[in-house]
């Protein structure tokens, strides 16, 4: 199956993910798990996309990473969102809302 | 592209090694191990659920490699958003970028300049080939430290050394050419075989080095070398000019060699030769070379230091002594083995440092100066950024901000700083310093550009670090909570008068160098020089050899040039004599007392004069008399001295002394002694003069008249009036006496003229930066002068509040300055001449000068102050 997020707007990565992290901080794998469940199978992220999308995410600071070391564990970096992260995710959704409203119209219209 | 990628493989590297990478590792690792857990669950194998982890992770390094990129990017995408954002801020208040800018522009370009010069003069190594191995040999003995190494009757090292494997001589003239009938003046050196090759002339463009064996018939020149450039100039590059002839000192010459263009010697000082030369001639290895203060070059072996060659040198100096007792004055000499390169630099090396350690304040001068200014902006910008740290903006981000903003400036300062380099440099040729060597090769080159950029970068972090960090000090709600001055304020106020007591102290080094070296100027044009240069216009004669064949027909020649020349109206007395003091060539003489029964030789500087020469050159006489033209034309062993050579040789009673001489057979009659003269250096009494009667030793002859007819008038008439006596009297070289003893301290006044001109910058910048800080002070104050003047303060209260303030703040500043200066000032003393480093005179000068300054940049702040309205004040927002 070809990525469908290749064939998406940049912004789609982040949106998914700043969208997953904003019930819950998650860890990387976590991520791309919860992601892969919500959609039923649709997008499945790989590491090449997920990864340099965090570390992006986290310099504009919309996202923050954090170094949790579970008992008897290793190391795992957890990300949540910042609060300006929220407010970016906010407005996106909005944005994300039109999008998909003006291509319905569009696609649907007889 | 290949420079960014350049640009983000370093990045990289710097990133494997640092923490983030140990981290990337990190997270990518617990990734593929919780993918592999997964599959373990669902069922699969560890080493089939690990390979299905990596399969799905899709190669971890490029994974890492990607995230990579992100942070590199990320930065760069950053770092170009704060200087656009550091470009509108400044857009939006042009007058301080203006200033900041002048500033930084002013400091980097003067540092510039003077990085520029001392690189081509001190760092670059001289253009020879072997230039380490090149040494200059000169020999030390009482009286006259400096002088030529000789041979003949004197020690002779070329013959026994081992370890100096060439030794050549070479020295500067300039000499008269004509070519196809037109005569002109141009440099010349007088050098022996191996001076070309040494200096890495050899093979030369065209045809061969000198030969002297070839080149030279006794005392006469028959082939030459020419430069490039007069090959191209006087003989149209002319293919067939080997074997041309032309007349060079009214010798027939041909030319047998042309140097490569643009070939350039840098020597020692003592040989007097120009940085181009354009006709090399030869000169034998004639015995007795006592007569001239030169320098010897020589070669050291391959593999030998300066040191090795030194002992050798001793040991041979020593035995010889030992042989010849009474050669040496005291049988003492030491004949110093240097590095060419130190010795042609060396008489520069003092000036050089003093300049640059000036213009090193400056730049520190101005850098807290723009460090004061960003911190009296923090007014308007304290609270712009307490918003952007309110709204998420970490410090960091906060700081990098400011020095981006900073850089801006500071990038647009130091490109200017280079442009007004490039002015610097050309006002360096108006300037003209005497014997700055090398001066042909200062230019603004890669290294200059790099160091300029480096500079600038450090200057920007120097002023910008410390009032970047000041403002994002504190909570970041604080400067909001308060409609005045915040906390941030209170701090920056007091960091604000640091920063102006630094900045006045920085300026009294620079102003106290000035002042000694201004004091040393003075001093040298007031030494006691013996004579009076005053009203003397000088030119140079030059007698055709073969035309005055005899020693009679060329002194009967001078008495009658003499005699048309005092004819002239408005010239008072006219005499000649030569080699003029403060000339370049000085004539050394060894000299003894002929009374004695075993005489001890010293040396002394010769000058051969004719009848009235004391007369017009206002050199006083203390007893005897002036020579008469009897004498000169009856050749009668005669001769004058000065009171410091009789006085070391004689007690009591001089005139009637027998006083011997290299060079005569007969002992010399003193018959006048004069006032002590210098002749060689303004400085320092140097050396004794002896003035004997032209026929005892003929050289090349100067006319002197005093007059008070400007030069511009009287210099053609005596031009005239000699060459109109006939063909092969040439007259050139006219200049006033005032003008060869100034020429001989230039290198003080090149050094005073510039570091004058940055304690100017210096005083200039703190001045600006002690009223820019007093007025953001006062404008941060108005309030409180408001409620003082509403309670009933008196207006001269709160301007006595005021100056009080600006008044500490100055005397701490001079106070820490002159402390710091004095201690510094010591390492001056070897361009210093009649002072001390801590003159009296000069330091009360830096102090009411800084005063003055103080006084009036204060004055204004306080005015503005005492004008204050109350009411407006208390109900305003300041």
């Amino acid at each position: 199956m070809p990525d469908p997020l290749a064939s998406l707007v940049k912004g789609t990565l982040d949106l998914l993910v700043l969208r997953t992290l904003e019930l819950q901080p998650l860890h990387g794998a976590a991520i791309a798990e919860r992601i892969f469940q919500t959609t039923g199978g649709t997008f499945q992220i790989k590491a090449g996309s997920l990864f340099p999308a965090l570390h992006r995410l986290e310099q504009d600071g919309w996202i923050e990473g954090r170094w949790e070391t579970p008992p008897g564990g290793r190391r795992i970096k957890s990300y949540r969102l910042t609060r300006q992260g929220r407010r970016h995710l906010s407005a996106e959704k909005e944005t994300w809302r039109r999008v998909v409203t003006a291509m319905s119209q569009v696609l649907e219209s007889s | 592209m290949s420079l960014l990628r350049t640009v983000l493989a370093r990045f990289r590297a710097l990133r494997r090694r640092s923490h983030d990478e140990r981290d990337l590792d990190d997270e990518l690792q617990s990734y593929v191990d919780t993918l592999t857990e997964q599959h373990e669950r669902r069922g699969l194998a560890p080493s089939a659920a690990r390979r299905a982890a990596l399969v799905e992770a899709g190669g971890v390094e490029q994974v890492k490699e990607a995230v990579r990129e992100i942070r590199v990017g990320h930065a760069l995408a950053t770092a170009v958003r704060d200087a656009r954002l550091g470009g509108r801020v400044l857009w939006r208040a042009p007058g301080y970028a203006v200033v900041v800018i002048l500033t930084i522009a002013l400091g980097i370009g003067l540092n510039v300049t003077v990085f520029s010069v001392i690189h081509a003069v001190l760092w670059q190594s001289l253009p020879y080939p072997d230039a380490g191995r090149l040494v200059v040999i000169e020999a030390e003995t009482p009286g006259l430290p400096s002088a030529s190494a000789a041979s003949g009757t004197l020690f002779d090292p070329r013959q026994q050394s081992r370890l100096v494997t060439r030794i050549a001589d070479v020295e500067g003239r300039d000499v008269s050419i004509a070519v196809d009938g037109v005569m002109e003046r141009v440099a010349g050196a007088r050098v022996t075989d191996d001076v070309l090759p040494l200096l890495g002339s050899a093979p030369p463009a065209v045809g061969r080095t000198l030969i002297h064996g070839q080149d030279a018939r006794d005392l006469l020149t028959t082939g030459v070398v020419i430069s490039h450039e007069l090959w191209q100039r006087r003989f149209n590059g002319d293919a067939g000019v080997l074997g041309r002839h032309f007349t060079f000192n009214n010798m027939d010459v041909q030319v047998v060699g042309v140097t490569r263009p643009a070939f350039r010697v840098y020597l020692p000082p003592a040989d007097h030769v120009e940085e181009r030369i354009d006709v090399w001639y030869p000169m034998a290895s004639a015995p007795s070379r006592l007569y001239r203060g030169a320098a010897l070059l020589g070669q050291l072996a391959a593999d030998t230091s300066v040191t090795q060659a030194q002992a050798e040198y001793d040991t041979l100096t020593a035995a010889f002594v030992a042989q010849h007792p009474g050669v040496y004055p005291n049988n003492q000499l030491r004949l110093w083995i240097r590095p060419l390169g130190d010795v042609v630099t060396s008489e520069v090396k003092p000036a050089l440092a003093a300049l640059a350690v000036a213009v090193g304040f400056v730049l520190l001068i101005a850098c807290v100066n723009i460090a004061n200014l960003l911190l009296a902006r923090a007014k308007t910008r304290e609270r712009e950024l307490a918003v952007r740290r309110a709204l998420g903006a970490t410090r960091l981000r906060l700081v990098r901000q400011l020095l981006a903003e900073n850089l801006v400036v500071t990038a647009i300062g130091g490109a200017c700083g280079l442009l007004l380099a490039y002015g610097g440099i050309g006002l360096l040729d108006w300037l003209r310093p005497v014997h700055l060597p090398r001066q042909s090769e200062i230019t603004i080159d890669r290294v200059v550009g790099l160091w300029t950029a480096g500079l600038t970068l450090a200057c920007s972090v120097l002023f910008g670090l410390v009032p970047a960090l000041a403002l994002t000090r504190g909570a970041p709600a604080a400067p909001l909570n308060s409609g005045r001055a915040g906390s941030a304020m209170m701090r920056s106020r007091t960091l604000q008068r640091a920063l102006v007591v630094i900045e006045v102290a920085l300026s009294i080094l620079p102003l106290l160098a000035a002042g000694l070296m201004l004091r040393t100027f003075s001093n040298l044009l007031q030494a006691p020089i013996g004579f009076d240069p005053a009203h003397v216009v000088t030119a140079r004669v030059s007698l055709n050899l073969t035309a005055f064949r005899e020693l009679d027909r060329r002194s009967a020649f001078f008495l009658d040039a003499i005699a048309r020349v005092r004819a002239i109206p408005g010239v008072d007395a006219a005499s000649v004599g030569g080699p003029l003091p403060f000339t370049p060539v000085q004539t050394t003489q060894r000299y003894w007392s002929a009374d004695d029964v075993s005489p001890v030789p010293s040396i002394g500087l010769q000058e051969a004069v004719m009848p009235g020469y004391f007369d017009v050159m206002g050199i006083p006489l203390r007893a005897g008399r002036d020579f008469t033209e009897d004498e000169i034309v009856h050749r009668r062993p005669v001769v004058v001295v000065d009171e410091w050579l009789a006085a070391r040789l004689w007690n009591g009673q001089f005139v009637g002394r027998r006083l011997g001489i290299d060079g005569t057979a007969k002992p010399l009659e003193v018959v006048g002694v004069t006032a002590p003269i210098r002749a060689s250096r303004v400085r320092d009494q140097g050396t004794p003069a002896i003035f004997v009667p032209y026929h005892v030793y003929e050289i090349e002859q100067t006319l002197v008249a005093r007059t008070r007819v400007p030069l511009a008038t009287i210099g053609p008439a005596i031009k005239q009036a000699i060459e109109s006596l006939g063909p092969g009297r040439p007259v050139f070289d006219i200049r006033t006496m005032d003008d060869i003893v100034e020429a001989s301290i230039g290198d003080t006044r090149f050094t005073m003229l510039v570091l004058s001109g940055f304690a100017a910058a210096a005083l200039l910048l703190a001045g600006v930066g002690l009223y820019g800080t007093l007025a953001c002070l006062i404008s941060q104050r108005t309030q409180e002068f408001g409620v003082r003047l509403a309670l009933g303060a008196s207006i001269g209260s709160v301007v006595r509040l005021v100056a009080r303030e600006g008044g500490l703040l100055t005397g701490l500043g001079i106070l820490a300055g002159l402390a710091g200066a004095i201690g510094v000032m010591r390492a001056l003393r070897r361009l210093l001449y009649g002072v001390t480093p801590l003159d009296g005179v000069a330091i009360a000068g830096v102090v009411v000068l800084v005063a003055v300054v103080a006084i009036v940049a204060v004055s204004r702040p306080a005015w503005r102050a005492a004008r204050v309205d109350p009411v407006t004040a208390l109900r305003g927002d300041y």
